[in-house]
């Protein structure tokens, strides 16, 4: 019997990582057949004068190795194979061909006809039953004594500095303190330490460097080719290595500390080798970015996966997350070993939860209730709330901070609620959890678990996402999912049919060229009836077409997204605008968010733009909303009709651009740069001013979030057609004016507000774009005058 | 009794709060939601002090509207502010906690019941779920402009319903305030465009 949680959870994890383990035989086997390779290479060196020898390297040489999930579970070997030449006496080519030669005589000699022999790249590989050797060739490097070796590149062009026999002494010394205190651990648990291999006792860091290539391999099982190399996740995995009183606890602080261990020097990201520091471990990310942002993607994953698991209730939830970690198989060994069958408890539902302990056995009092249980909450006490609220926050891998900014609240509030510091009010409770994708009844029942829906919005749209997003954007991005899953509530309470995923009616576009940008803006402008003029209000054109909402996604555009795309399976299309932002970048944000829906929803339901993200798609989306916004032949004929060429210098007469347009006062001074209205040094000069003082100056209003001031209305981050339901809604009696305040996170009063509006009608949008082109004219005529 | 966040905000704007209190039994009992337990805590009355807050930002200084939102901010920043013996925060236990939750659950089961207590909309919102939970566990009147949470309420005590008139009422009764001054007022509640309480006239 288990006596407590974290230590069951523990070994657990143990279990599922020790089944990941070649066996004994296997490696037993594995050493014969490096010991075989290693004595013909000997004496083969022997014959050609030159001497030389065979050592392990990789995985095998640190104690991390797992079995490869790609190769039908086929264990990888890797080998040196070092001619001890000088550099100067042989090409790298020659020095290939002479291992290959020696390899192939190797195989001749095996009567038994295995292994067979492969050329790789840089290596050769023999083949066996289960497994391989991958012998790389090497010399012994001079200028690095010792251990030193120089290895040939894929191009035959230079040797390249290795040493991997020091790399796995930094590695051991990594765990120096661990390692020294195995031998008492064999003592104690009766094995002697004398007759004991040091292979098969592993340190937590050994452990942990195989769980995470377990989860890597599964997490890339699609995409091999950006599947990060084992070096670079060794090598963070053990820098970021502190220590720690359980696997559980070494994992989460690895995986949440490693991503900050990737240097980036001048934009370039630099993990470099330990012992070689001149060495860039990550050099391919310089050229192929992409594998960047899948390594960043991918330990987040992990962190997220590894959280998550601790967080679980129930045996059964334990295993299904040992599972989706590490394979069905690795999850079903670490069952039987724990006395726990993974399958014979997802059929029964018979585990129970030990008294007293919160440790999770199959018999015992107090059976652990299945996760479709939704009842009374009965007699769970506020600190268990408390803790359920925790838990739920975590499981879903959102930092107090994300949730509390989504909120609104103080982060010291929100951790005095789930410390049961204070007492966390229901209302806010029923809050939090309809943001962490559960509700207040299953927190009440323990189940924080089960989301509400099975579609994992927020998700989808982190992996989607750069690795940079910060926390008010995951915040936020949970706000989003909660919105939508309202959204979907609501449309089933009044019966109304949703339109499914949206289809954009035009052919997509791969390029990023300007003239396809420009001719992609003219398209939709016509698909939109809207002319060759202004846009009037972005918000309201897009609205009858894509659901859009403006929520706070993070004043640091570094962290924060500008805005996103996402293609909703039921709701079709929602772009999402951070209104953090001044008003003229969230309305250029529409019209970029338009490009993806219209022109890239083809390819992808999820487009998030934001530094590190697709360039080509998002130059393309820029370019695009100039044109769509500020169109070339309007720009063109109104500098022509309306002010002499040389006016256009002066700050005023983009201001009333600007106004015309009804977008920044730097979209206009790009547009004119790009319409080569005005040259560079005018475009420079223009950006000396500050246009919301001189619109205000010159009469205009200055919206709020140009001064910085980014607290809307409430209702603001809403599109029109969420607040035409809700008003359905209330209006049939369907929800009451409460709930509608809690769903859209305001107040009654403002309900109320809501409901007393005229509806929105169509033509007012031409008589809004009527308005601001007299304006537009009495301002020139102004201008004129003075 | 105890006053959910609608009729705690019509007292409140009206500026008889006190006169309120005095009439229920010397102390206006509000769930703990409804009024936060700090005054850094998110609550329904801070909500909706946020919101009027908003118009006054939005409103010309000087304009009827203007006055109107700041006369309405003044009363419940003066609630807000109060603590015992006007104002009584009642936190909820566990059987008020599960009534709340089946107020406001949507499984089919909570939904079922609601629907026995002869509620038509989905579900309650937790504020005034909470504060029927409490009055029903600890035998509370309850005051709402909730019609679907007075349905529940009368469903599950079988007691009457109390609205913002029936409150205005018992100033009248209670000799507190003139009726000519409660009646006008409660027009001016029901009517006005920043208060819109609609309901039943007087």
């Amino acid at each position: 019997m288990y006596t407590d949680l974290d230590q069951q959870l523990d070994e657990l994890f143990r279990s599922s990582i020790e089944s990941l383990d070649i066996s004994d035989a296997e490696y037993r086997l594995a050493v014969s057949r490096y010991d075989a390779v290693s004595q013909f290479l000997a004496g083969y060196w022997d014959h050609s004068s030159a001497g030389g020898g065979v050592y392990l390297q990789g995985s095998m040489r640190l104690g991390t190795v797992t079995r490869n999930i790609h190769r039908d579970d086929e264990i990888d070997i890797d080998l040196v194979a070092r001619r001890d030449s000088p550099k100067t006496s042989i090409s790298q080519a020659e020095l290939k061909a002479d291992i290959g030669h020696g390899l192939d005589l190797f195989v001749r000699s095996r009567p038994e006809g295995l292994p067979s022999l492969e050329e790789g790249r840089r290596c050769w590989t023999l083949h066996y039953t289960g497994f391989h050797l991958d012998v790389l060739p090497a010399l012994p490097d001079a200028d690095d004594g010792g251990t030193g070796i120089l290895i040939t590149d894929a191009g035959f062009r230079g040797w390249l500095a290795s040493n991997p026999i020091r790399y796995a002494d930094w590695f051991r010394a990594a765990t120096r303190a661990e390692q020294l205190e195995k031998p008492k651990v064999l003592a104690k648990n009766g094995m002697d330490v004398a007759e004991t291999p040091d292979w098969a006792v592993k340190t937590t860091l050994q452990r942990t460097v195989q769980a995470l290539k377990r989860h890597c391999d599964i997490y890339f099982a699609d995409d091999l080719v950006d599947r990060p190399a084992s070096m670079i996740i060794t090598t963070l995995a053990a820098r970021a290595y502190r220590g720690g009183s359980s696997l559980h606890e070494v994992l989460l602080n690895v995986t949440s500390a490693m991503s900050a261990l990737v240097e980036n020097e001048n934009g370039v990201y630099v993990v470099s080798n330990p012992v070689q520091p001149e060495e860039n471990l990550a050099d391919r990310w310089k050229d192929e970015p992409r594998r960047a942002h899948r390594f960043f993607e991918w330990a987040e994953q992990a962190r997220l996966d590894f959280a998550g698991i601790g967080t679980q209730r129930g045996v059964d939830a334990v295993l299904e997350g040992l599972a989706r970690i590490f394979g069905e198989r690795a999850a079903e060994l670490a069952g039987r070993t724990s006395g726990i069958s993974l399958f014979q408890a997802r059929r029964s539902g018979r585990l129970a939860m030990a008294a007293g302990t919160g440790a999770l056995v199959t018999e015992g009092r107090g059976v652990v209730r299945p996760h479709t249980f939704h009842g009374d909450p009965g007699s769970s006490s506020m600190s268990e709330l408390a803790e359920a609220l925790r838990s739920a926050r975590e499981r879903i891998g959102l930092s107090q901070e994300g949730a509390a900014d989504a909120l609104g609240i103080n982060r010291v509030l929100l951790s005095y609620y789930e410390t049961g510091r204070r007492m966390v009010p229901l209302p806010t409770a029923a809050t939090l959890a309809r943001l962490y994708g559960t509700s207040l009844d299953r927190l009440l029942a323990g189940d924080e678990v089960t989301p509400v829906s099975p579609l994992d919005v927020s998700g989808v749209l982190y992996r989607a996402a750069p690795p940079t997003l910060g926390d008010s954007a995951r915040g936020a991005l949970r706000l989003f999912e909660q919105y939508l899953r309202d959204y979907v509530e609501l449309a089933g309470e009044l019966g109304r049919p949703l339109q499914g995923k949206g289809q954009s009616p035009f052919s997509p576009v791969r390029g990023s060229s300007a003239r396809d940008a420009a001719d992609a803006a003219r398209q939709l402008r016509r698909h939109l009836n809207l002319g060759g003029g202004p846009v009037g209000d972005p918000f309201r054109v897009a609205d009858e077409h894509v659901l859009i909402w403006r929520l706070p996604l993070g004043e640091d555009l570094e962290t924060a997204p500008s805005g996103l795309f996402y293609n909703h399976p039921q709701i079709g299309f929602s772009i999402v605008i951070n209104s953090n932002m001044t008003l003229g970048r969230q309305v250029f944000t529409v019209a970029h968010e338009l490009a993806h829906a219209f022109f890239h929803s083809h390819g992808a339901d999820v487009i998030v733009s934001m530094y590190g993200g697709e360039l080509g798609r998002e130059r393309f989306a820029d370019a695009f909303a100039g044109e769509f916004l500020v169109p070339g032949d309007e720009l063109r004929r109104l500098v022509s009709e309306h002010s002499p060429w040389d006016s256009l210098s002066n700050p005023s007469t983009v201001v009333h651009l600007q106004r015309h347009f009804g977008v920044s006062y730097a979209t206009v001074r790009v547009r004119l740069l790009q319409e080569r209205l005005i040259d560079r040094t005018t475009f420079e000069t223009l950006a000396q001013v500050s246009p919301s003082r001189l619109a205000r100056a010159l009469g205009y209003p200055v919206d709020p979030a140009d001064m910085g001031d980014f607290a809307r209305h409430p209702l603001d981050r809403f599109p029109g057609r969420m607040l035409l339901l809700v008003r359905a809604a209330v209006h049939d009696g369907v929800i009451t004016p409460g709930d509608a305040a809690e769903t859209l996170g305001t107040s009654t009063d403002e309900i109320r507000q809501l409901l007393a509006q005229p509806p929105i009608e169509p033509d007012e949008q031409h008589i809004q774009q009527d308005l601001e082109e007299a304006a537009f004219a009495s301002r020139s005529n102004q201008g004129r005058a003075s | 009794m105890l006053f959910d966040a609608s009729v705690a905000r019509s007292v409140a704007v009206l500026g008889w709060v006190d006169e309120a209190a005095q009439a229920v039994g010397g102390s206006l009992r509000l769930a703990h939601g409804i009024l936060g337990a700090h005054s850094d805590e998110l609550c329904e009355l801070r909500q909706i002090r946020d919101g009027i807050q908003r118009e006054v930002d939005a409103s010309p200084p000087g304009s009827g509207r203007y006055s109107k939102a700041v006369s309405a901010v003044l009363g419940l920043d003066r609630l807000l502010g109060l603590g015992p013996p006007q104002v009584t925060l009642v936190m909820p236990d566990a059987q008020a906690t599960a009534i709340t939750v089946r107020l406001t659950s949507m499984t089919a089961d909570a939904r079922a019941w609601r629907r026995e207590l002869g509620m038509r909309a989905r579900r309650l919102d937790t504020g005034e779920a909470v504060s029927i939970g409490i009055a029903v566990t600890q035998g509370f009147d309850f005051a709402s402009d909730d019609g679907q949470a007075l349905v529940a309420y009368s469903a599950l005590t079988g007691r009457a319903e109390v609205r913002t008139r029936n409150i205005l009422k018992l100033l009248v009764d209670q000799g507190l305030i003139d009726e000519a001054v409660a009646r006008d007022r409660y027009r001016f509640l029901q009517e006005d465009d920043l208060h819109l309480l609609g309901g039943p006239d007087w």
